[in-house]
């Protein structure tokens, strides 16, 4: 066997196998034997007759002899008597053209097919037989699809193949499993083959969408291969037709189950919600409708008056008649619909060789309709529906939602921009359906339906939906904290003791970070609801299975949805729920750590492992979008950014990945960097050219670091180096002004240090100094600590200047116009080479030491040589010389 | 020279239009060929767009009673080139393959708006068309059908210049006000019925007219005005971040596509180079945020582009030429004579040939009562093309494994064989228990990837 793997061991053992283990036609072979002959074909490759290296006629003959012994083995097999030898045959067969080398291939699959073809035809065939037989034509037009020199031949197989085909499609379960991913293949490789058989294949497989005896699984296969034959013909008409038939036959369906149960609802939102169904425009004029008028509505949106309905879908032959009325709608309706919404999400999600027409209004209207049934509403409000009914119908409803749920998700995926004319009815319909929308299930694809419309829509749909995401995924996950605290009494294990004590230890450590950070924590721990998590000391010990009301998919979804809705449009009206939803992540995060800890030491065998940790990273990654989103200094970033440190410790782990992802990113926002302008382009034509602007730049943003710390707060949070902005300057740190100051003073501590770093990197460009930025920043508070109040220092003996200068806007309004002027006319004598070259020189005269005591001096320097060289008229307008 | 560095070479082609007749002009960038140009068309500034690469529209400077909107198509050659040869956008598009010289090229569709469009936008993705009329009207049309889906007064005076954010919509208008709009609400009959008032937001801080306005990422819009500054705003918060005093009137700006700086095109014919917000608190002057300036054009600048990848920006002058910049040396490398007129859009594009159905013109006012139907369209793709799966090498066993592993066989081996085709029925349950042992091998040996134990 040790030879095996050279080629020239290849034919023998190929011959080998056929003569010794190979059996013998009506021979029985033992599942053992037969494995062992597959996986030695398929592990050395004894049929792909490639040879390594320079040709070797000899060889290849010999190989190609082998092969051919092989071939005819199994056709003598194939042609058999007995069914299992021709079954054995057919999977090797299938093998084999797999297996085999292209020219090989290419010579004898039309062979092949034949034989795969009269196992098809042939009604006496056993069931496995016919499967393996359509498994094995799918294989074959797979392969035969990559030789596009065959395509002809290749789509005139396909059309034979159709036909008997098709009376397989309406075969129990696995025939019809493999049949219909045949008929897929055909469809997708050689649509034109099927031409003449669409009405047949249209109405077979219509028919197995809407018989009840159809698993849901296999009704998902059929809806795809329905939703892939109107490309058979490409046409605008042939794909706008498909969707119409299905979207008419659905809106029939609907209109039989919503006998009555619409009603209530009519009644009741005509008056409640009058508005919210104006939309629809025949609704306007007739205000008072019912399910057949609201299904004529739709019908009308899609069969424009005048023109002729389309022909029915299939042949429309109710398989389901004799199912007990009781039955009808769980078995027979609900899963029709939803096979037939399933081939119309195919439909809009892939594309079509041609631009098509969708059905827009209708789509949405069918939806709204769909979704707004509500079964808790109306239960006494119907006098024309018996209560079984009624029941029924209230019991299939979840099911019936999340199918409409994707629709509308495969409509957002579809129309993508082209939804803008709808987008206000969408989000009217959310957040309605959000106040229905009880299940996880639906909550779930809800909020998954908001995460698609918030990416595709941006700022203006995060505007729209903002209200509503922030009050639902709140109270979604704010339940929890609730829960929890309700369980402590229920679970008083061990677990509970053993935990605690590392609960106290977290409290310790978390006490240490408070030391280092002293006010800045002590806000949350005022905070009302973090005081109410820190005071029930048993908080993280509810485990994963006893936790909560609202389930992890739930938190999971609205834990997403923040994260997204804090990406897009996270610095929108931000007084409104910023604070509260910051707060809200970092508890969130906090605790989901802490449970992720105690898990460990938990059996894996709790059901919630795995979505712990999903939980866990899904939490961190709204409080970095949190962190990230906001303008102004996020409040818990030091919380935040231990939280990371402590995730990326658990190596191995995706949440370990995206701590360390997550600490570069705020490694950016801890320290600000001015980045040169062409930093990027290291080499271009004319270096001494392309490095143009960087040294001003640079020289601009170190000058003006200092005037950066006493802008007033136009600018406070437009860039992140100019966050700095509050006073900083008074060195009033120890003075008692209240706690709310105290912190903003420890966190403008921090910032003026990132400042000093920014500028040591922007000044000297050495590599050296920007290494240095990360590490004393990130990793040691300390050290930072320290040289903070350097820096303090520094700044009380520059502050004279700086502390005047705090109320005035300096940028903007032009305070003398005519100065101005007088600059711009200055300016304007001076070339921009010169000035930049002045500035240059100015730069380098200046020492490149990165220490801090060099920091100030250069600084200074910068600033005379700029309001020397360029603008001798602005002196005396500059506030910093009052 | 520049040549992007971008892996796919795709033509990308620097167009211009005059306020003169002279048509759009369209050049390739790496060439420098003139590939083609579109005749009939006067355009004032911010009134040429290309939607989606598809297609260019061009609104018509007022020319007697009449002034239309203008489409016109890449290339007035054969409508039905085969999409498969230029769908895949590896292929390098050469201009000399292209039969298109001899050929001039037309308008392909022209459409009458009610009045006069100053200023003309397309989104993204190519859905609809956006106008701002001399009397302060905006106009949305659905390009697929060519409805006015709403038309809404936005202004007091003519509509300069229009961007987008999103599918958020700021408008800059003779009349100095920057106001921003919220095309959902917009869109909406009932979201406008209850909303406050139409404006998400009405800038007033440029005291003459705004001439240009431009959105970057993080909701950030520029904007210049004749009062010779350009204020930054955030649309996030609606308020103004930063104002910059310039030497000249600034006619146009783009941005740089990594967002730290802009270029604004003056009337002084010099294109500044401007800090977005890094140093924003000089304690000099305003002008110390304007960090140099490119200057080679004799008359003043009128339009602006910058290339994706921010290497060239394209500026339009009044002295009727293009030029090409290296943004990194500041030189021009190309320069395109247009016409004698003045140069009053530029664009830089990579045109997507696809097969557009025909283009509908726009119509000149809504259809009433709402009845229009938009029509949503699903636009093919050129990746359209059948790919064949790569899921060949799954192989039949290890799909078939899949159907044993579901227990289909043994299914099928109760109910199905026997009492379907009649096959003998003794031979059933042997083949069961043989079929089982095979499955529990098959499902050892593929699935644990471990030889069998059983091999001889």
């Amino acid at each position: 066997m040790s030879h095996a793997r050279s080629a020239p061991a290849k034919p023998q053992l190929l011959r080998a196998v056929v003569g010794e283990r190979l059996p013998k036609p009506g021979s029985d072979l033992p599942p053992a034997e037969l494995a062992s002959i597959l996986e030695a074909v398929r592990t050395h490759g004894l049929l792909d007759e490639r040879l390594p290296g320079k040709p070797n006629p000899k060889l290849a003959e010999a190989w190609r002899t082998a092969v051919d012994a092989w071939v005819e083995r199994i056709g003598e097999l194939m042609q058999s008597e007995s069914p299992y030898s021709r079954w054995l045959g057919t999977c090797f067969l299938s093998l084999t053209l797999q297996e085999c080398s292209s020219e090989r291939f290419a010579e004898s699959y039309s062979n092949w097919f034949e034989k795969f073809l009269s196992n098809l035809q042939d009604p006496s065939s056993l069931q496995l037989i016919t499967i393996v037989s359509c498994t094995s034509m799918s294989d074959l037009f797979m392969r035969l699809a990559k030789f596009l020199n065959l395509k002809k031949e290749a789509t005139s197989l396909a059309g034979r193949v159709v036909e008997p085909v098709l009376p397989l499609l309406n075969e129990i379960g696995p025939v019809a499993d493999e049949a219909v991913d045949l008929l897929r293949i055909v469809i997708k490789f050689y649509p034109s083959s099927l031409n003449r058989y669409y009405n047949k294949v249209e109405s077979a497989i219509a028919t197995n969408i809407i018989s009840s005896e159809v698993n849901v699984k296999l009704k998902e296969k059929f809806a795809k291969a329905l939703a892939l034959l109107p490309s058979v013909r490409v046409s605008v008409e042939s794909w706008s037709l498909m969707i119409q038939k299905i979207l008419i036959m659905v809106n029939n369906l609907l209109n039989d189950a919503f006998v009555g149960l619409e009603e209530g609802i009519i009644i009741q939102l005509c008056y409640k919600f009058y508005c919210m169904l104006q939309f629809m425009v025949i609704l306007k004029h007739y205000f008072f409708t019912f399910a057949e008028k609201k299904g004529h509505d739709i019908t009308m949106l899609l069969v424009p008056p005048g023109s002729d309905p389309p022909p029915m879908l299939g042949d429309q032959r109710r398989s389901a008649g004799n199912v007990h009325v009781t039955k009808k709608f769980r078995v027979c309706t609900v899963p029709t619909i939803s096979g037939l919404i399933h081939c119309c999400c195919v439909m809009l999600t892939t594309y079509y060789p041609v631009q098509v027409n969708v059905p827009v209004r209708a789509l949405i209207a069918l939806i709204q309709r769909a979704l707004l049934v509500d079964g808790s509403l109306h239960t006494k409000l119907f006098p024309s529906t018996t209560s079984l009914h009624q029941e029924l119908i209230c019991f299939e409803l979840p099911t019936l939602h999340s199918t409409f749920l994707d629709l509308l998700s495969a409509t957002i995926k579809g129309m993508r921009s082209q939804l803008l004319p709808h987008a206000a009815n969408i989000v009217r319909l959310i957040t309605k359906y959000f106040e229905i929308a009880k299940l996880p299930t639906t909550r779930t694809k809800i909020y998954s339906i908001v995460q698609q419309l918030l990416t595709s829509m941006g700022v203006g749909m995060s505007m729209q939906l903002l209200d509503v995401i922030v009050s639902n995924s709140v109270a979604d996950l704010d339940e929890s904290c609730g829960q929890d605290m309700a369980l402590l009494n229920i679970n008083p294990t061990k677990v509970t003791n053993g935990s605690s004590k590392s609960y106290s230890k977290k409290r310790r450590q978390e006490s240490d970070i408070q030391k280092m950070h002293p006010s800045g924590s002590e806000k949350v721990a005022i905070s009302p609801k973090k005081r109410k998590n820190s005071s029930m000391p048993s908080t993280p010990e509810t485990t994963s299975d006893v936790r909560m009301l609202t389930p992890h998919s739930v938190k999971l979804a609205a834990l997403e949805t923040l994260e997204i809705l804090l990406n897009v449009g996270g610095s929108l009206r931000t007084d409104h729920w910023r604070a509260e939803v910051d707060l809200l992540l970092i508890n969130i995060a906090r605790s989901a750590f802490d449970k992720g800890r105690m898990c460990e030491y938990k059996l894996s065998s709790t059901v919630g492992e795995a979505s712990i940790a999903e939980f866990q990273l899904a939490s961190l990654k709204a409080l970095l979008a949190s962190f990230l989103s906001s303008h102004a200094r996020p409040p818990y970033l030091a919380q935040g950014i231990d939280l990371f440190r402590r995730g990326k410790l658990e190596i191995g782990t995706k949440l370990a990945e995206f701590c360390s992802c997550a600490l570069l990113a705020l490694d950016v926002l801890t320290h600000p960097r001015a980045l040169p302008l062409e930093s990027a382009v290291p080499s271009g034509p004319g270096p001494e050219k392309a490095v143009f602007g960087i040294e001003k730049y640079q020289l601009a943003s170190s000058r003006n670091q200092h005037q950066a710390l006493e802008d007033e707060d136009q600018y406070d949070d437009w860039m992140v180096s100019t966050m700095v902005s509050v006073p900083t300057c008074s060195p009033v740190k120890d003075s008692p002004v209240g706690k709310e100051k105290a912190i903003k003073m420890s966190q403008d501590e921090k910032q003026s240090t990132s400042v000093e770093e920014h500028q040591q990197t922007g000044l000297a460009t050495i590599p050296a100094a920007i290494q240095d930025v990360p590490t004393s920043g990130k990793s040691d508070i300390e050290m930072v600590e320290a040289d903070s109040t350097d820096i303090v220092k520094l700044k009380a003996t520059h502050s004279p200047s700086s502390s005047n200068a705090v109320l005035k806007p300096v940028c903007t309004n032009p305070h003398d116009p005519d100065i101005h002027v007088a600059a711009l006319v200055s300016e304007e004598n001076h070339t921009n080479v010169d000035r930049l070259e002045k500035k240059t020189s100015a730069v380098d005269a200046s020492p490149d030491d990165a220490s801090f005591n060099f920091m100030e001096p250069s600084k200074a320097d910068g600033s005379d040589a700029e309001s020397e060289d360029s603008m001798p008229g602005i002196v005396d307008g500059d506030p910093d010389s009052d | 020279m520049a040549p992007p560095p971008a892996p796919v070479p795709q033509q990308q082609l620097v167009l211009a239009a005059s306020s003169a007749d002279a048509g759009v002009a369209a050049w390739d960038l790496r060439t420098g060929a003139e590939a083609i140009r579109h005749r009939t068309c006067a355009s004032r500034p911010r009134a040429l767009t290309v939607v989606a690469g598809r297609f260019l529209a061009a609104a018509q400077a007022p020319a007697g009673s009449s002034a239309p909107i203008h489409y016109y198509h890449w290339d007035r050659v054969i409508t039905r080139r085969k999409p498969q040869t230029t769908s895949s956008n590896s292929k390098p598009y050469l201009v000399s393959s292209c039969p298109w010289f001899p050929l001039q090229p037309q308008v392909a569709v022209k459409s009458f708006p009610v009045e006069p469009i100053r200023a003309l936008i397309a989104d993204t993705e190519g859905s609809y068309l956006i106008g701002g009329g001399i009397s302060g009207d905006i106009f949305l049309w659905e390009v697929s059908s060519g409805e006015l889906l709403v038309q809404w007064h936005a202004h007091y005076r003519a509509v300069r210049c229009l961007a987008l954010y999103d599918y958020l919509l700021v408008s800059g208008s003779e009349d100095g006000s920057i106001k921003v709009w919220d095309l959902i609400t917009m869109l909406d009959e009932q979201s406008r019925l209850e909303a406050k008032t139409l404006h998400l937001y009405s800038f007033n801080q440029h005291g003459l007219p705004v001439t240009d306005v431009a959105c970057f990422h993080g909701a950030i819009a520029v904007s210049s005005s004749e009062d010779r500054t350009c204020k930054i705003w955030s649309l996030y918060e609606g308020r103004m971040l930063r104002s910059i005093l310039f030497p000249s009137i600034i006619d146009s700006i783009t941005l740089d596509p990594r967002s730290h700086i802009f270029y604004a095109g003056g009337r002084d014919g010099k294109i500044y180079v401007t800090a977005m917000g890094v140093d924003v608190s000089s304690n000099s002057c305003d002008d110390s945020s304007i960090i140099g300036a490119f200057d080679d054009h004799s008359k003043g600048v009128t339009s602006l582009a910058s290339s994706t990848d921010g290497l060239v920006l394209i500026s339009g002058s009044e002295d009727g030429n293009v030029r090409v910049w290296d943004t990194r040396s500041q030189q021009v490398i190309r320069k395109f004579k247009h016409s004698q007129g003045p140069v009053t859009n530029v664009l830089l594009v990579s045109p997507k040939r696809v097969n557009l159905p025909p283009l509908q013109s726009l119509r000149k006012i809504c259809s009433a009562n709402g009845e229009s139907e938009s029509r949503a369209v699903i636009v093919p793709q050129p990746e359209n093309d059948v790919r064949i799966s790569g899921n060949f090498s799954a192989s039949f066993l290890e799909r078939y494994l899949g159907s044993l592993q579901n227990g289909c066989s043994s299914r099928l081996f109760e109910s199905g064989a026997s009492t379907l085709y009649g096959a003998p029925n003794q031979q059933d349950v042997e083949w069961r228990s043989k079929f089982l042992e095979l499955q529990d091998l098959f499902v050892c040996e593929v699935l644990d990837q471990m030889p069998s134990s059983n091999n001889t």
